[in-house]
């Protein structure tokens, strides 16, 4: 905008002392600070110090091509979980925010539900039904779709399914809760002035619904990128994610050092792609100043 | 007046308190020097059987009591060596970690004039620590897949896979390279020093066919148990505890690798003395034959095997017949090398 | 403006026994009416009366139970609601919150398929319509009510749509606005000559704006006229107590000898009926609205209905007095050129009236 323009209630905000609503929040922004910025500081000069001032830990990661190699990898498993998730997510939130509320709070549940056994179950879950003797194949068999077992488990292909299962539900809530919110009078709306119920949805509710599009994705995006059991049990020997690799420098190798600089360069890297994909889907443009 | 006595009372409680924390404390509860030592143990069931074992004998005919503490903790061995403020006598270790222990001087030497290495399986007295417990690495197999008569008897036979089709997984660490030079015709004893360049020709060969490659420990075992794959490189504690549960697999001792935990006196500790005496009493082959009864991961005697029945020695990695098959981990070239060979394993398994 | 752009010509549109049940509820119970081209005719109701129901089965967002909806003759309700080329104004303006003032604007012609030369003229001109040039670069949160209402009429109109349907479009607005915008929204509607179905609980807005106010109650029914005939004539008693206020006794006419008389016993009163017209003999409701009522001081009079001032409301143009007559209160209306501020509290008064201002009401409330 050019300029502000006085507009009741909007964007005026009048010098003044702290809120005292402030201090709510000051129990979390301790615990926060103690086991999330100290930590993270500590991370950062363990990645620099040893005990002097170095970089070879970084230039170890730039050098060896294998570490970049690494973490694209990880990168685009992620991605590919954090697209696969939005893609079955979006149809379930959409059903879930239009049904009655007790059909809504009944579909809430089953949603949840999952959440309650622990990541490695649901893995090893994975690990029975696409297995050589697995549900699916010994299904295959039977349907006389394939004669011998088809290699399933230990392929990109389950990592990403077993991931997608697992991280679904992290999808599906702010999704919901963003659809949940969409004034329905908007799609009403939108019917009267001549949009078509597909036209609707690609004009009005899915540019309303890019809020939890985001959060959505970028929860299951960050949670991604730090995931290793999945892949270590269900992967095939090429999907080596970052988390896996630093868990080898720490526990096996000891070398703590790379282990801080494996996971500042991957922090970094996840700041950076969140940040490049909230500028271009434009989150700002409706929800936040209107100054963009 | 009543403040003053009020002080008091308060200084009164803490003078109570702190006896308390003190009879408590491992350390302290034992003043008497040389009559108590502190024993570090990973805790468990594996504290338990040390106790029932070795400390209650050895209070009995020493009178030297042994306490204990957990876990087992590399840091805390750096942070207490280099305060000096020295709380454990004895502590478990794995191999790592003793050759680090050792290099960086966290370790008394052993004094092999108390404790008796005669009854040593060969080459296993290191200057700075007692065996304690061995497992290996073992070739196992599906017994539906290969009956006896067909079944593999070698690596070599484990990267035929013309003669023995099927699914494999081998571990997913540099540690493989032993496995493939015997695959490739080395023999155990000529695994170290590690032909490298051999090594990565010979993983080349056998990397298309292994479906899985394990990280956990736990892994191979149900692999195998669930049909997923055929033959598998495995611990053999795993291995012996899935047969006992009906599955159809077997292991093949020949080639083994073996792996083993150690026992080591910390530098600069209180009571080196006892906790040397303590060691030597460890070995005795009659305690060792109790040990391995109660654990399935044998010590480094020998003459064990004479007290115990062919059933459970059938099933131990140090029974002689077995461990002249294998190749004893060596932990020296690994702490020198294994990060190196990570890296390099690593992009490996990527090409 | 240019000329061609505010022509717009109004369609006829006519609702027969429309029924809509949701459950066991009758939402709306066959109801019938028609909207002449270019008329402004009002739903009027509190609410649950069922006239949101019927705006949205003429949007075509409800289906109804029974009977038909047909715009200019032809039956819609089977077409789908994108399909029905009729502008809407809903009560929170509903505008796309993540679309600039323009791109609101712009919806319905793209939608359409318009030629985009032709876009920007027709954004131009509707909100020139509306009064808000220069505003095109807005987003919807950095408008002001009024202004947001505006954008939601300029997009409602913006197709040339034959038919405006309006859903309590000012009930967010404060009151001065609401006045504004109602003289606005009137202006607009002759001007485009669109024809206008509203939707309101207002009854003050109702008969300020309307051609024809049509009264629901439970989804029934009550009254349909122009806003002269509701407010004089209502037909029953619900009409005469939801349209403006009133006072309504009960009344007993029967027939002495030539003469009608009405019976007011609430009052004590029993008064010549006028010999011009004829009245039925029988029970009924008599309404007479307060400001047709006036107070003189008793000591002035020599008869009349006695009663005593209980409360008296100073509202500045006027003067409202509650005046207990044998324990009824009766509502009376002062305008300010008639009190001159005589009356205080307590006062003994004499109520008059004349008699042709009441307005009987048939018997029992159907």
């Amino acid at each position: 905008m050019k300029s502000r323009i006085s507009i009741p209630g909007a964007q005026e905000k009048p010098r003044r002392s702290i809120d005292p609503t402030f201090y709510l929040i000051l129990p979390l922004l301790v615990l926060l600070i103690f086991f999330m910025v100290v930590p993270v500081f500590r991370i950062f000069a363990l990645s620099f110090f040893d005990p002097d001032f170095t970089i070879k830990h970084y230039m170890k990661f730039f050098q060896a091509g294998i570490y970049l190699q690494i973490l694209l990898r990880t990168l685009v498993i992620s991605l590919m979980v954090s697209v696969c998730c939005l893609i079955a997510g979006y149809p379930v939130s959409y059903l879930m925010a239009d049904v009655s509320p007790k059909t809504a709070k009944i579909l809430i549940i089953l949603v949840i539900l999952p959440l309650w056994t622990g990541i490695l179950v649901r893995t090893y879950a994975w690990m029975v039904l696409l297995g050589r003797q697995g549900l699916v194949n010994k299904l295959l068999i039977y349907l006389d779709l394939v004669a011998e077992p088809i290699k399933l488990l230990y392929t990109t292909k389950a990592v990403v399914l077993a991931m997608v299962q697992i991280l679904l539900p992290l999808m599906i809530l702010p999704l919901y809760a963003t659809m949940k919110g969409i004034d329905r009078d908007l799609l009403k709306a939108s019917k009267i002035l001549g949009a078509g119920p597909l036209r609707t949805f690609w004009r009005i509710f899915l540019p309303l619904s890019t809020p939890g599009i985001l959060a959505g994705f970028t929860l299951v995006f960050i949670i991604s990128i730090a995931f290793f059991i999945t892949p270590a049990l269900v992967g095939g020997r090429k999907d080596i994610m970052i988390a896996m690799l630093i868990e080898s420098q720490i526990t096996t190798l000891l070398n703590w050092g790379f282990a801080a600089a494996l996971s500042l360069i991957l922090m970094t890297m996840t700041l950076i792609i969140i940040g490049l994909f909230h500028k271009f889907i434009g989150i700002n443009r409706f929800v936040g100043s209107g100054d963009t | 007046m009543k403040k003053i006595l009020s002080k008091r009372s308060r200084i009164v409680m803490t003078i109570i308190v702190a006896i308390g924390i003190l009879a408590w404390h491992p350390i302290l509860a034992g003043a008497e020097e040389g009559k108590t030592i502190v024993y570090n143990s990973s805790g468990g069931v594996v504290e338990q059987v040390v106790k029932k074992v070795f400390a209650e004998p050895f209070e009995q005919q020493t009178g030297i009591k042994v306490v204990f503490t957990a876990p087992v903790n590399f840091a805390k061995l750096k942070a207490m060596c280099e305060s000096g403020n020295i709380e454990w006598d004895v502590t478990e270790i794995g191999p790592e970690d003793m050759i680090r222990g050792k290099e960086r001087g966290y370790l008394e030497p052993i004094d092999y004039s108390i404790v008796d290495k005669s009854d040593f399986l060969p080459g296993l007295a290191h200057s700075h620590a007692v065996p304690a417990a061995f497992y290996s690495t073992v070739l196992a197999y599906n017994t539906k897949k290969f009956p006896a008569g067909k079944e593999p008897k070698s690596w070599a036979d484990f990267w035929d896979v013309n003669k023995f089709p099927g699914p494999r997984s081998l571990p997913n660490f540099p540690y493989t390279m032993e496995i493939a030079l015997m695959a490739d015709g080395v023999s155990p004893d000529k695994v170290y020093p590690l032909d490298e360049e051999r090594a990565w020709k010979s993983l080349d060969k056998i990397k298309p066919h292994v479906t899985a490659w394990w990280t956990m420990p736990a892994q191979p075992a149900q692999l195998l148990a669930d049909g997923e794959v055929d033959m598998a490189a495995a611990f053999n504690g795993r291995i012996t505890a899935i047969q006992k549960e009906g599955v159809p697999v077997a292991l093949e001792w020949n080639q083994q690798v073996l792996l083993l935990a150690y026992n080591a006196v910390v530098k600069g500790a209180k009571n080196k003395d006892a906790a040397m005496k303590f060691l030597a009493f460890m070995v005795k082959p009659e305690l060792q034959a109790e040990w391995v009864k109660m654990i399935p991961y044998p010590g480094p005697s020998k003459s064990m095997y004479e007290l115990l029945s062919p059933e459970l020695a059938k099933t131990l990695p140090t029974n002689p017949e077995f461990y002249k098959l294998g190749v004893v981990r060596n932990y020296q070239f690994w702490a020198e090398n294994e990060e190196r060979l990570m890296e390099k394993w690593n992009a490996w398994m990527l090409k | 403006m240019r000329s061609e752009e505010n022509t717009i010509s109004g369609a006829q549109i006519e609702v027969r026994s429309l029924t809509k049940h949701f459950g066991p509820v009758k939402a709306v119970d066959a109801l019938s009416f028609t909207a002449q081209p270019g008329s402004f005719v009002t739903l009027l109701g509190p609410s649950g009366s069922g006239k949101t129901t019927t705006l949205n089965i003429i949007a075509g967002f409800e289906s109804p139970t029974s009977g038909e909806v047909l715009l200019d003759s032809k039956p819609i309700t089977l077409i789908p609601t994108y399909k029905r080329n009729i502008g809407m104004v809903f009560q929170n303006y509903a505008l796309f919150p993540h679309m600039t003032v323009s791109q609101n604007v712009a919806y319905p012609l793209q939608m359409r398929s318009v030629q985009k030369s032709l876009i920007h003229e027709r954004i131009r001109d509707a909100l020139q319509m509306v009064q808000l040039e220069g505003f095109e670069k807005r987003y919807p949160r950095q408008l002001s009510g009024g202004q947001q209402q505006r954008v939601a009429i300029a997009r409602a109109l913006v197709f040339n749509p034959p038919l405006l349907l309006m859903d309590e479009p000012l009930g967010a607005l404060d009151k001065k606005l609401r006045e504004q915008m109602q003289i606005e929204i009137k202006h607009i509607q002759n001007q485009t000559g669109v024809t206008v179905v509203y939707v309101t609980h207002d009854q003050e807005e109702a008969l300020v704006m309307s051609d024809k106010i049509i009264i629901l109650n439970h989804g029934r029914l009550q009254q349909i006229g122009n806003p002269r005939e509701i407010y004089d004539q209502p037909q029953n008693r619900f009409v005469a107590d939801f349209i403006g206020e009133t006072n309504l006794f009960e009344a007993k006419i029967r027939h002495e000898n030539s003469r009608s008389v009405v019976a007011l016993h609430e009052l004590g009163a029993t008064l010549d009926l006028p010999v011009n017209r004829s009245f039925a003999a029988g029970k009924c409701h008599v309404s007479i609205r307060p400001e047709m009522l006036w107070l003189e001081n008793k000591a002035h009079k020599r008869s009349g209905i006695e009663g005593r001032i209980e409360e008296l409301i100073y509202i500045g143009e006027s003067t409202k007095y509650i005046v207990n007559v044998r324990n009824k209160h009766v509502v009376i209306r002062h305008p300010k050129r008639v009190d001159r501020g005589l009356f205080k509290k307590g006062d003994q008064v004499v109520l008059w009236f004349n008699i042709a201002d009441m307005v009987f009401i048939d018997g029992e409330t159907p």
